[in-house]
C-alpha cells in the first residue's frame, strides 16, 4: 500500500471540499439573495420571489418607512401607489395564506429597533389585510413551516442558507443570466392578467362547501377571534403609537358570503367583524376600512380570479381610499351601519340565479 | 438525524469519529477500552435518535424494556435450564417475539398512521436477538452489548437487518484497531456516492414519480412506463444510497456492514433479485420464517404454500393496504412459477451447462439480457402496486401501459418531463444552443434516466466503484499525481455536491387563505 498516496487522496480530497465550501459560501454571503447578512447590492438583479425566505432579510435590511401585511389579499398592491398617493415608501412582506402569527411574525421583525432597516427609519405606516376566517386560527399556527435559519439568531444553522444548491442557481446565477430582476413593487404579484379576471374562470372554479344544517353559535368564534388579536396583532399597535395601522376587511366576492351562509354562521360571523373592529377601533393610531359592501364590486365576479381574489384595479382603489379616507370607518356605530349595508346586499342577492347558470 | 442532513455531516459524524479514533489512539492499551468503545457507540446511538421526539422515543424504550427484561429472564433460564427441558425456554422465546410481534403490528394496523420511527427495523432486529439467545448469542445477560447491537445508529433508521453476530462480531475489538487509510478512503468514497444517490438521483426521480401518481388517470402509455421505471430507479437509489451510506460511515472507523444490496435489477430472475435486493431482509424471512414452517423439507406444494406465506408477511410488513399484499403475491407467486419450471425442466443447470459448452459469449449474453429485462419489467410492474395508494391506483396506470388509446401519439407529458429539469444540468445548457430546441425539456429527463440505467444495469455497484478507486489509490505505488488528484477531485465535487443539494429553498403551493 502506498501510505503517501493515501495522505496525498485525503489531503486533496479536504482541500477540494474546504476550497468549494469556503467559495460557495463567499458568493452567497456577498450577494446574498436573501438579505441575511447585508442590504441589496446596488446593481444586482434580485429575484424576489419567495415570501417564506426573502422577507425577513427584506424587513430587516430594506429602506422603507411603511410595509404592507396580510395574505394573498394584499399581493397585488403595488408599492410605487403608496409612494404616489400617500409619499410612502412602502415594502410588500405579504405571505399568502398568512395566519395571525405570520403576520406576528414578520411584524416582529419590523418593528425590531436593533434592525438596519430600523436604525434607519421609524414606521409610519402598516397596511393590514385583516381576513376574518384565519381569526380563528390558533394563536400559534403558523401556514407553511419556516425556514428558521432565516428568522432566529443562530449562525451555525446558516449553513442551510450558505451551502444552497437553490440558492446558488435560483438565487444568484440566475438572475446574472436573465440580468432582469424582480420590481419590488410588484413583488409576489399573481394573477397578473386580465384573462383570469371573468365570471366564466370564477365559476369553473368554485366548489360551495357542504351545508351545514345547525346554525352557528353566534358568539362562539369571538373567544378565539379575541385571543388572536390580543396575542398577534394589538400589541404591536399599543406598542408603536407613532405608527399608524390601516387595516382593511378586503372585498371578498359576494361567493364568499354564499360560503358563510351555506356553512350556517352567517350571524357568528357578522359578530366576529362587529367584534374585530370595535377592537381596533380602540386605538388612535388604528384607521379601519372596509371595502367588503362595495356592492358593484364585490356583486360582479368578473372583478374576480376566484371566489376570494379581486383584480389589481381594486386595489390600486384601495390605496386611493388608504389617502383620501373613503371607505373609513371611524366609531363602532359607523361599522354596524356598513354591516347592515352588507346584510342588505346579501340579502339581495339572488344566489340561486348565480349558481344555477351555466358558466 | 438522518445521514443526508447538515448537523450528521458536519456535526455528529466527526465528533463520533472523533470519539472513536481517540479511544483507538490512546486507550486501545486499556483493559476496559473495549466496554468505552461500546458505551461511545451507545452514546452517540442515542444521540442520533433522540431528535425524533418524545414518542418514537418512548415506543423505542419500551421495546427494549420489553426485549431487556425477556433477555434476564431467558439468561437466567438458560444456564440453569436442564436438558429436555428447553420447552420453558421456547415458552418465553415465544412470548416475548409475540411482544415484538404485536407492537409492530399494533402500529401497522392500528396505529393510524402513526409509525414510530424505525420501528419495523429494530424490531426484527429484537426479535433475531431473543431468537438467537442461547444459540448464536451467549447467554450472558450483557445489557452493554444488547443496547450496542439494538441501538448501532448506521444501521438503526433504514437497517441492513443485520444479525447481532455480524455486528458484534465487526465491533469486535474495535478499540484495538488502528485506522488504516484503505478503510478511510474506501468509507469516504462510498458515503460520497451514497449521499450522491440519495439527495441527486433518488430525489429528482422522486420529484416526476410524484408528479406521475398525482395524475394517473390522464397519462399516456409513454407517461406510465417512465413513472414505473423511474419508481424503481429511486427506491434502488434512495434505499441503496443509504445503505451506502451507512456502510462508509462503518468502514470509517475499521468495521464492515452487512451489505444489503448487490446490483439488484441486473438479476436475471426473481429468486436471484431477492438475493440481491434488501438481503438482510430476505435472509430474515428465510431464517426465521421460512424455516420454521418448513422450509423445502415438507414436501414440495408445502414449500410453494410457505414462499407464498412469506411472500404474504414481506408484503404486510411493507406496508398496510391489500396493494402491499398484492406486491409480496406478485413476487410469491413468480418465485414458485420458477421452482415449478425449474423442477420441470432442470433448466437452470442444463442449460447453462449448455452455453457453457457453446463457450458463445453472444448467447450467454444475449440471454442474460433477456432474462434480467424480463425480470426488471415485473419487478417494476410489483413496484407499481407497493408505490400507488391501493390496487385500483396501480391497475389503472399498469392498464395504460396495454391500452391502445394511451399509445396514441407516442406522447411524453412535457410536464413530467419537467420535473427532471435539474438546475445544474440547465445552466449547462445555458451556454449551448439546446434551450432553443422545442424538445430541450426532454433532454434532461433522457440524460438523467439514461445515466441512471447505466449505472443501475452496467453492473458497477457504489460499492465496486469505491472498492476499485480505494485500491487505485492505496495499492497501486506507482499511481500517478494527476490520476490520484483526479480521484479525489472527482469524490470531492461529489461530496459538495450532495452537500449543497441537501437543503432546497422553502417554498410552498398557493393555497387560499
Amino acid at each position: 500500500m502506498s501510505k503517501r498516496n493515501a495522505k496525498n487522496f485525503i489531503f486533496s480530497f479536504c482541500a477540494v471540499v474546504l476550497v468549494l465550501l469556503f467559495f460557495v459560501s463567499a458568493i452567497v454571503i456577498y450577494v446574498d439573495p436573501f438579505f441575511h447578512f447585508h442590504a441589496p447590492l446596488q446593481g444586482f438583479p434580485y429575484i424576489v420571489d419567495n415570501q417564506l425566505s426573502q422577507n425577513p432579510g427584506m424587513a430587516e435590511r430594506m429602506d422603507y418607512d411603511s410595509c404592507i401585511i396580510g395574505s394573498s389579499m394584499t399581493v397585488n398592491f403595488h408599492t410605487d401607489d403608496f409612494g404616489e398617493l400617500m409619499g410612502l415608501n412602502t415594502l410588500k412582506l405579504s405571505y399568502s395564506g398568512a395566519y395571525p402569527r405570520d403576520d406576528y411574525n414578520i411584524l416582529s421583525i419590523v418593528f425590531d429597533k436593533n434592525t438596519p432597516a430600523r436604525k434607519k427609519n421609524p414606521v409610519k405606516a402598516v397596511f393590514l389585510g385583516l381576513d376574518i376566517p384565519t381569526m380563528t386560527a390558533a394563536t400559534d399556527e403558523i401556514k407553511y413551516e419556516l425556514p428558521m435559519y432565516l428568522y432566529d439568531k443562530n449562525p451555525i444553522n446558516d449553513v442551510k442558507y450558505l451551502w444552497n444548491k437553490d440558492v446558488i442557481l435560483e438565487y444568484i446565477l440566475k438572475p446574472v443570466i436573465q440580468k432582469k430582476g424582480t420590481n419590488l413593487s410588484e413583488v409576489y404579484a399573481s394573477w397578473w392578467t386580465e384573462d383570469y379576471y371573468n365570471i366564466q374562470y370564477v365559476m369553473h372554479g368554485y366548489e360551495a362547501p357542504e351545508a351545514v344544517v345547525d346554525e352557528m353559535d353566534a358568539d362562539l368564534l369571538i373567544p378565539q377571534t379575541k385571543e388572536n388579536l390580543e396575542t398577534n396583532i394589538l400589541p404591536f399597535i399599543k406598542n408603536n403609537p407613532d405608527t399608524v395601522f390601516y387595516f382593511f376587511f378586503p372585498p371578498y366576492s359576494i361567493l364568499y358570503w354564499n360560503n358563510v351562509l351555506t356553512e350556517n354562521h352567517f350571524e357568528a360571523t357578522m359578530k366576529q367583524y362587529e367584534f374585530a373592529a370595535n377592537e381596533l377601533l380602540k386605538y388612535d393610531n388604528v384607521r379601519l376600512f372596509y371595502f367588503q359592501n362595495m356592492e358593484e364590486t364585490v356583486t360582479d365576479l368578473n372583478n374576480y380570479a376566484d371566489y376570494t381574489h379581486y383584480n389589481p384595479r381594486i386595489n390600486r382603489y384601495m390605496t386611493e381610499c388608504f389617502a383620501d379616507g373613503t371607505h373609513e370607518v371611524r366609531s363602532i356605530e359607523e361599522f354596524r351601519d356598513e354591516l347592515q349595508k352588507m346584510r342588505r346586499i346579501i340579502a339581495e342577492f339572488d344566489f340561486e340565479e348565480l349558481l344555477s347558470a351555466e358558466y | 438525524m438522518t445521514f443526508n442532513s447538515y448537523s450528521f455531516i458536519f456535526i455528529f459524524l466527526p465528533v463520533f469519529l472523533l470519539g472513536v479514533w481517540g479511544i483507538q489512539r490512546f486507550l486501545s492499551e486499556n483493559e476496559r477500552a473495549d466496554t468505552l468503545m461500546k458505551l461511545w457507540l451507545i452514546v452517540m446511538s442515542a444521540f442520533f435518535f433522540v431528535g425524533y421526539g418524545a414518542f418514537s422515543i418512548c415506543i423505542f424504550l419500551l421495546s427494549i424494556v420489553w426485549n431487556l427484561s425477556f433477555t434476564y429472564i431467558l439468561c437466567k433460564k438458560l444456564r440453569n435450564v436442564a436438558f429436555g427441558k428447553e420447552g420453558t425456554v421456547t415458552a418465553i422465546k415465544a412470548v416475548a417475539i409475540a411482544g415484538n410481534a404485536l407492537l409492530l403490528a399494533g402500529f401497522k394496523f392500528f396505529g393510524g398512521g402513526a409509525m414510530p420511527v424505525a420501528v419495523s427495523f429494530y424490531t426484527f432486529s429484537q426479535i433475531m436477538f431473543i431468537a438467537e439467545l442461547g444459540k448464536e448469542i451467549k447467554a450472558d445477560f450483557n445489557p452493554v452489548d444488547y443496547l450496542c447491537y439494538i441501538l448501532f445508529f448506521p444501521k438503526i433508521l433504514q437497517g441492513p437487518i443485520a444479525d447481532y453476530k455480524s455486528v458484534m462480531g465487526g465491533l469486535k475489538d474495535l478499540s484495538k484497531k488502528k485506522l488504516k487509510a484503505e478503510d478511510f478512503i474506501y468509507g469516504i468514497m462510498l458515503f460520497s456516492m451514497g449521499l450522491a444517490k440519495k439527495v441527486l438521483l433518488a430525489q429528482v426521480l422522486g420529484k416526476a414519480v410524484d408528479f406521475g401518481y398525482g395524475g394517473v388517470t390522464t397519462m399516456s402509455a409513454l407517461d406510465a412506463i417512465l413513472v414505473a421505471v423511474s419508481y424503481s430507479f429511486q427506491l434502488y437509489f434512495d434505499f441503496s444510497g443509504y445503505c451506502d451510506m451507512a456502510e462508509g460511515i462503518c468502514r470509517m472507523i475499521g468495521m464492515e456492514l452487512t451489505r444489503n444490496f448487490d446490483a439488484p435489477y441486473t438479476s436475471e430472475n426473481i429468486a436471484e433479485f431477492w438475493d440481491r435486493w434488501h438481503i438482510s431482509l430476505t435472509k430474515f424471512f428465510t431464517r426465521y420464517v421460512y424455516i420454521p414452517l418448513g422450509g423445502s423439507r415438507k414436501g414440495i406444494s408445502r414449500t410453494y404454500i410457505n414462499i407464498l406465506i412469506v411472500f404474504l408477511v414481506s408484503g404486510i410488513w411493507h406496508g398496510n393496504g391489500l396493494n402491499f399484499v398484492m406486491w409480496g403475491m406478485m413476487h410469491g407467486v413468480l418465485m414458485v412459477l420458477l421452482r415449478i419450471f425449474r423442477a420441470a425442466t432442470h433448466a437452470k443447470d442444463e442449460s447453462e451447462k449448455d452455453l457453457a459448452k457453446t463457450k458463445n459469449v453472444m448467447a450467454l449474453g444475449f440471454r442474460h439480457a433477456i432474462n434480467t429485462a424480463l425480470t426488471f419489467i415485473y419487478v417494476t410492474a410489483a413496484w407499481v402496486f407497493f408505490r400507488a395508494k391501493d390496487i385500483s391506483e396501480a391497475l389503472t396506470l399498469l392498464g395504460k401501459i396495454v391500452s391502445i388509446d394511451a399509445w396514441r401519439g407516442l406522447h411524453i407529458s412535457i410536464k413530467y418531463a419537467e420535473c427532471f429539469m435539474m438546475d445544474e444540468i440547465w445552466y449547462m445548457f445555458k451556454i449551448t444552443p439546446i434551450p432553443r430546441w422545442s424538445k430541450s425539456n426532454y433532454i434532461c429527463m433522457w440524460i438523467i434516466l439514461i445515466f441512471s440505467a447505466i449505472m443501475i444495469f452496467g453492473g458497477n455497484t457504489a460499492r465496486k466503484i469505491a472498492e476499485k478507486s480505494a485500491a487505485f489509490i492505496c495499492k497501486k505505488e506507482d499511481a500517478s499525481r494527476v490520476g490520484s488528484l483526479a480521484v479525489s477531485m472527482f469524490y470531492g465535487v461529489l461530496f459538495v455536491w450532495g452537500v449543497l443539494s441537501l437543503g432546497g429553498v422553502s417554498t410552498f403551493l398557493y393555497v387560499n387563505f
